[in-house]
């Protein structure tokens, strides 16, 4: 999709009607539109999200009041927006627009042909979504000041589901919990309901409700203790910035130390539970065949020593014995007449006689032991690297607890009052954080424990059941949804571990090109970005840097929901290829960053509108969009008052040409748009 | 719907004999085949049934499952 112009009527400080045409072209995919604060650069970027989905964005100030306040006065009591927009080779016209007697807003989306023919669409907000899922929105209009409020430390969780929403997984979360809530509601009642006066049964189905119970409750407390985690970090991390810029020398520096350190600590930490995982991984792979290798064994052996001895297979063949019954003639002559001893003698013969079949089972049993072997010795050599990975992340993990500690020592040492103070505060902060660490990760393993033992008690009242058909459906029931509820869960978990993985790449490939120090970027499974070191420890990021990371890491995400674009959003929401709309992103870059900035940011949108401030607009910028803006424009502020004589000059030079942002003594204060040509 | 009926009709069939089925890998893609039917109503609810409410989706949800399950046990 792509913004082809925009007609904003009375519509907050645009009074009357004010038109914006956006460069939409391939070429020249940027537009800039220049204003100063407070004059209405955020009141574009609100329009178009207004009129797409009634709703102005999270920072926008009074959202209630969209009307201009003149056109009431004059009696216009009314504001509308109109979005030209490009999808898929067809043109539309989105409309909405708000009248001050109703209150209510009438929204229409009219789809126009090549002739200019216009149609209107049944159903305008779901078209929309469509096109542009509201959930994604907020990552293609937003707001680059807003960015750096998100310190490194803690992103907090509403943060965590806005990403996955980008990601695409609104729908699937939806009906994971719509699937428990119904396993729930619908199907445990009636089970239970059923199963009265059948004690077994009701004495499992009573163990199914505790464990279920368990994981309820250790869900919600895992929840909550993610945010309280998520809290403290943000807290650790500001007063760690607070230590690490203190004008004590010494102490700044050690703290800028400690925190490098601490970094590398938590990702050792980390690798080392991943190689944890990666044992319990391989033990579950390979567990049985370690355990049957000596099965394995005696099975061979017997095999072994019974066709040694001739017994397996037997010495003679199922087809000489019902050869001899046939013809009632043993292979000696003697006569076998039916009724005797004797012939009752030679069918006996015919359960041990040796078969095709006998022969298949006794090669398929040797085949098995032989892959047992195999398996058992794959994993000896799997479990050997593993175990040397682990002895090595443990002794790195050791030494720098060591320089931790020396650290530590070391600003423990310093006497200053307000320092210890910090420290102190510091670790208390800590030591809380890690003991609520401690405790989710024990939630989360009870949580595994109880899924487990649910299966089982889940298979005994099944068990149970068979020969209740209303029973058994209910429970039958009852366990299907559970588990498509459990199978969405896992598959968002997978598809979550490897988006992180993708945005870290790409993140990583930015950085690279356009970072002045050789940073990498490390990502939390709470989509925590920071800056690290070739060797894992954290970099103390400037504003700036924390500014660039986060442009790079909404850039990554864009990409993202760009590749899924062909997705079949059978399981996850298709992605999508939006306009890249950014309110002042170059505020708080320094120049070097600003370049590189305005380098990356064309190539990682379809089209981009810039909102800039003459504050934001430096040459550096313009050097490296100039090529690609295909529109500019110049928001100027009338006001009905005369200007003062001590207030400077407004006025901003492009190209070579100047352009006044404010003009006084106007009949009406208003905002309007002036083009740049 | 995009998926294959026949596969989640076959797929119910045989957890009513071997209930240790659910949660097995090899059962895996039949409930994704489920799944898939399910984000789809998910989805008609979202952009296509305007104003529709949570109890709403529920109701369809609960009565697509309800029919799968009745056609098999």
């Amino acid at each position: 999709m792509r913004l082809l112009s925009i007609r904003m009527e009375h519509f907050r400080s645009f009074y009357g009607v004010n038109d914006l045409e956006f460069s939409a072209s391939d070429s020249r995919p940027v537009t800039v539109i220049h204003g100063e604060n407070g004059i209405g650069k955020t009141t574009i970027l609100n329009a178009v999200f207004w009129c797409f989905y009634g709703k102005t964005t999270a920072s926008f100030s009074n959202p209630r009041e969209l009307i201009n306040r003149l056109a009431i006065s004059e009696g216009r009591e009314w504001a509308a927006v109109d979005v030209r927009l490009l999808h898929e080779g067809m043109e539309y016209v989105a409309r909405r627009g708000l009248s001050k007697a109703s209150s209510e807003e009438k929204f229409t989306v009219h789809a126009v042909d090549s002739d200019g023919n216009s149609k209107s669409l049944q159903k305008p907000w779901a078209f929309i979504n469509s096109v542009m899922p509201e959930t994604m929105a907020p990552y293609f209009f937003f707001h680059g000041e807003g960015l750096t409020k998100r310190s490194s430390g803690g992103v907090g969780s509403s943060f965590r589901q806005a990403i996955r929403n980008i990601l695409g997984f609104s729908f699937a979360e939806t009906a994971a919990e719509d699937l428990k809530h119904i396993a729930k509601r619908d199907w445990g009642p009636r089970v239970k309901e059923l199963s009265a006066g059948q004690a077994q049964l009701k004495k499992a189905l009573a163990e199914k409700q505790a464990y279920q119970t368990r994981i309820d409750e250790a869900s919600e407390k895992v929840t909550q203790l993610d945010e309280e985690i998520s809290n403290l970090a943000t807290a650790i991390d500001a007063l760690g910035s607070e230590l690490a810029s203190s004008n004590h020398a010494d102490a700044s520096k050690l703290q800028q130390e400690l925190r490098s350190k601490e970094a590398l600590r938590d990702s050792k930490a980390q690798e080392l539970r991943d190689l944890g995982k990666q044992r319990q991984l391989l033990v579950k792979r390979y567990g049985w065949a370690i355990f049957g290798t000596p099965l394995a064994e005696a099975g061979l052996d017997f095999i072994d020593e019974a066709q040694l001895k001739g017994r397996i297979p037997a010495p003679y063949d199922r087809s000489l014995v019902n050869d001899i019954l046939d013809a009632a003639s043993c292979i000696c002559g003697r006569a076998v007449e039916p009724g005797t001893d004797e012939e009752s003698a030679i069918k006996a013969l015919l359960e041990t006689a040796n078969t095709a079949s006998i022969q298949q089972r006794l090669q398929k049993a040797r085949g098995v032991s032989d892959k047992i072997y195999g398996l058992a010795e794959e994993f000896l050599v799997e479990a050997g690297n593993l175990e040397s990975g682990i002895a090595g992340c443990n002794s790195d993990l050791a030494r720098v607890t060591d320089e931790i500690n020396r650290i530590e020592q070391q600003i423990t040492e310093i006497s200053d009052t307000d320092i210890a103070e910090k420290r102190s505060r510091f670790r208390d902060l800590r030591n809380e954080r890690d003991t609520k660490v401690g405790r989710r990760n024990s939630e989360r393993d009870a949580i595994v424990r109880a899924r487990e033992a649910l299966r089982a008690a889940e298979r005994i009242v099944l068990k149970e059941a068979k020969g209740d058909r209303q029973l058994q459906r209910a429970q039958t029931a009852e366990m299907l949804i559970s588990a498509l509820a459990d199978r969405c869960e896992t598959r968002l978990a997978q598809y979550e571990v490897d988006s992180i993985d993708r945005i870290r790449d790409r993140v990583n490939s930015i950085l690279e090109q356009f970072s002045r120090k050789s940073y990498r970027v490390a990502i939390s499974e709470e989509y925590d970005a920071s800056l690290i070191l070739a060797d894992g420890s954290r970099v103390g990021e400037s504003t700036g840097e924390r500014l660039l990371l986060n442009l790079a890491f909404v850039s990554a995400l864009i990409d993202l929901a760009r590749e899924r674009l062909r997705d079949p959003g059978d399981f996850l929401v298709h992605g999508t290829v939006g306009p890249f709309m950014i309110d002042a992103p170059f505020s708080e870059l320094d120049r070097s960053y600003q370049s590189a900035t305005a380098e990356f940011l064309p190539k990682h949108s379809e089209q981009l509108i810039l909102l800039l401030s003459s504050s934001h607009w430096t040459e550096a910028i313009d050097e490296k969009i100039r090529p690609l803006v295909g529109k500019e424009y110049v928001l100027v502020s009338h006001s009905d008052k005369l200007k003062e004589a001590s207030k400077p000059e407004d006025v901003i030079v492009i190209a070579g040409r100047t352009y006044e942002q404010s003009r006084y003594g106007e009949a009406r204060p208003r905002t309007s748009v002036m083009e740049v040509r | 719907m995009t998926s294959n009926r026949s596969i989640t009709k076959e797929f119910m069939e045989k957890i009513i004999d071997t209930p240790e089925l659910i949660g097995s890998e090899e059962a895996a893609w039949a409930l994704d085949e489920i799944l898939t039917e399910i984000i789809a109503i998910e989805k008609r609810h979202t952009f296509q049934v305007e104003g529709s409410t949570v109890n709403a989706r529920r109701a369809q949800l609960r009565k697509h499952l309800d029919t799968l399950i009745k056609d098999v046990v």
